[in-house]
């Protein structure tokens, strides 16, 4: 007890140094999660569409034009082709559909006319035409059979009338998913920062080569006392660890009580076993308290924004993407990106994601051995 | 004769091309300060830590408390304090807490801790500094804080290794004072140190080592039988003394006579009232001087005898 509680005393008077990153993540959360993000549920979605109509005494086309400004938002651009061209180009309406003379008495005669449509071809122009589409397919069966003005539109329009059930297969709650994604992605450095910095801070203090010293000719076993400080450390790193998930729920809300949010928790959780990895062998190399906060720096920021942490990773050359795979780090963002896109949960949508976790476990282990090696070479000069 | 404590048999260690401890064989008994005095790279840290196992070495034979002593020889470090020459304590923890965490090491009854702490911060005069940090100490205050780490757990074995290095006069007397404290409370101290000064206030038995080998010991009056000296007479000269010398060298029982840098230094065999005699000696003929003065041989003229150089050097 006398070592753990001495290791609490040293943390202790580095609380700053916690809560300070502690309080980054939470800022960074907190603006997150104000700007909002992602989609949730389904909505019928209405595009722009401006209507050049050269028929409009007609019944038929008049019923073409009311299907229209029922299905999208039908904009009347003043000041004639060059003004609809400039709302076409500035994004105010998706697609022009020009009606041409003698379409209502064409459709009756069975000639199924062609209406022109120009388009800026973005998705809300494809949504227009397909409305489109299906209207004209239907007016065009519905021709065949009909000879008079009124039963055409009457058949057409009960023909419309027939609704298809919408069924959301993919019930996410994607802006709870995003929020959690970005909230443990930007987790990695805080999390980075604070297990390494205070467990090579305090390990540089009982490893300083007096204490060191003084310590090893103490009646205290070595091994002993060097199994404590690795589970103090490993007590302090589960602590930051728990904290930040406590700060994780409140922040994504109920996501993370479902199979999804564990897999957040549990790569988090693994995420934190490779940092105290990486802590324990940095502190084997560092002795300089002084050169601890540069070293933390370096790792913590750099790893973060070489693997996504702060500017996600669909923004970043692959060259930078490259060198990020062998950061554990990568591996972390990458299983957060994963969390937020996969549609459900299963054994073949989880697989690449346990895979990923391995990876950083393998990382731990290379760490491990890597601090091993470099102790009993120290042993032995 | 009290019993052995320590026990050093041909102790030898090899650095490389370097003999650090050349064949040492010594033995500490129990309750007695024992000096370890030589130069600076003489071997007397690199023999401490042979002995306390913090260092392997080539040959020889250790026992302390009438066992071999190895690195997990748990139960004799038990018994064991150890003050090193750098300090070695937490800047993170107040006075109290490094004596306790130290202390905690050996002693795990909340209680008796509490009570051996207090001892040895009053032992050490820190009793009013316990809840500074070291950063808020002086450097005599933090080797006194260095020494009641080191001490609290009342080791019957302690070892001081040159504990006042660069202390005030008076941290180095209360230092001093508190090892006399220790031997009398029946602890036995091996001292570790190059101020000759030191060694002969405090020990009661001396070693003086060079170039990894003792070249004698006993206590400080027998050993200062071995400059061969009974007095020395230093004169500062203010006037030409040079054609004194062959002078002050027909006088009775004089060994040796050195002027140097105005100072005139002249070595006794023995004798009586030879101060008259080197007064007389220079108002006969007519050599002016501003101070003359007396003294009993040292440690270091000891140790100029045996080896030819001065023990600061």
């Amino acid at each position: 007890m006398t070592v753990f509680k001495a290791f609490l005393k040293v943390v202790r008077n580095n609380l700053f140094m916690i809560i300070l990153y502690t309080v980054i993540l939470v800022f960074f959360a907190v603006i997150n999660v104000s700007s909002g993000g992602g989609t949730s549920g389904f909505e019928d979605s209405k595009p722009a569409v401006a209507i050049v109509n050269d028929d409009k005494t007609s019944p038929v086309t008049k019923n073409l034009v009311d299907y229209l400004e029922k299905n999208s938002e039908v904009t009347d651009v003043k000041g004639g082709g060059e003004a609809l061209n400039d709302a076409l180009f500035y994004r105010e309406i998706s697609c022009i559909v020009y009606i041409p003379k003698n379409y209502g008495s064409d459709v009756l005669c069975g000639k199924e006319p062609e209406l022109k449509i120009k388009s800026t071809g973005n998705y809300d122009a494809t949504l227009s035409q397909m409305i489109l589409s299906h209207y004209i397919r239907i007016q065009n069966v519905c021709a065949k059979n009909t000879e008079t003005e009124t039963e055409l539109i009457k058949n057409i329009n009960s023909s419309l009338e027939e609704k298809t059930d919408v069924n959301v297969v993919s019930n996410i709650d994607e802006s709870a998913l995003s929020r959690a994604s970005l909230y443990y992605s930007f987790a990695s450095y805080s999390i980075t920062a604070c297990i390494i910095f205070i467990v090579c801070l305090v390990l540089s203090s009982f490893n300083e080569r007096n204490i060191r010293k003084r310590t090893a000719v103490s009646c205290m076993d070595t091994k002993k006392y060097n199994m404590i400080l690795l589970l103090s450390s490993g007590i302090y790193a589960f602590a930051v660890w728990l904290v930040y998930n406590i700060l994780g729920i409140f922040i994504a809300g109920d996501v993370m009580f479902t199979e999804r949010g564990m897999l957040y928790i549990l790569n988090s959780f693994i995420f934190s076993i490779s940092s105290l990895a990486l802590a324990y062998m940095l502190s084997t190399i560092l002795h300089n308290k002084n050169a601890v906060t540069s070293i933390v720096n370096v790792i913590a920021l750099g790893s973060s924004f070489l693997c996504g942490a702060f500017v996600s990773t669909e923004y970043l050359p692959d060259w930078v993407l490259a060198i990020a795979h062998i950061l554990p780090t990568y591996w972390y963002i990458n299983t957060n990106d994963r969390l937020s896109h996969i549609e459900t949960i299963n054994f073949e949508t989880v697989l690449p994601l346990l895979i990923n976790m391995l990876i950083i476990l393998g990382f731990s282990i290379l760490f491990s051995i890597i601090s091993s090696f470099i102790t009993k070479k120290k042993r032995t000069e | 004769m009290n019993k052995k404590v320590i026990e050093v048999s041909g102790l030898v260690k090899e650095y490389k091309n370097l003999r650090a401890v050349d064949g040492l064989s010594f033995e500490v008994y129990e309750k007695e300060i024992l000096g370890f005095l030589g130069p600076n790279g003489s071997g007397k840290s690199t023999t401490i830590n042979c002995i306390l196992s913090l260092l392997k070495y080539n040959e020889g034979d250790i026992k302390i408390f009438d066992r071999k002593m190895g690195p997990d020889s748990y139960e004799i470090k038990k018994n064991i304090g150890v003050i090193f020459q750098d300090v070695a304590v937490f800047d993170e923890l107040t006075v109290y807490e490094n004596v306790d965490y130290f202390c905690g090491l050996y002693i795990r009854s909340k209680n008796t801790r509490k009570e051996y702490i207090q001892s040895a911060l009053e032992l050490v005069g820190l009793e009013d500094y316990k809840k500074f940090r070291p950063k808020q100490l002086s450097g005599g205050l933090l080797r006194r804080l260095n020494i009641a780490c080191g001490i609290a757990h009342k080791p019957k074995l302690i070892f001081l290794d040159e504990p006042t290095v660069a202390v005030d006069p008076q941290s180095r007397n209360n230092i001093l004072d508190g090892i006399k404290k220790l031997r009398d409370g029946g602890a036995t101290v091996v001292y570790t140190t190059h101020y000759m000064e030191e060694a002969e206030q405090l020990c009661d038995r001396i070693i003086i080592i060079d170039k990894g080998r003792i070249i004698a010991q006993g206590t400080s009056d027998s050993l200062k039988k071995l400059a061969k000296i009974e007095e020395k007479i230093t004169v500062e000269v203010s006037g030409q003394a040079e054609k004194l010398i062959p002078k002050i060298k027909e006088l009775n029982n004089v060994n040796d006579v050195v002027f140097e840098n105005g100072l005139l230094v002249v070595s006794y065999g023995g004798g009586s009232d030879n101060i008259g005699d080197i007064i007389d000696l220079f108002r006969s003929n007519n050599v002016k001087y501003n101070k003359i003065y007396s003294e009993r041989p040292t440690l270091n003229d000891v140790f100029l005898e045996l080896t030819g150089k001065e023990l600061r050097d």
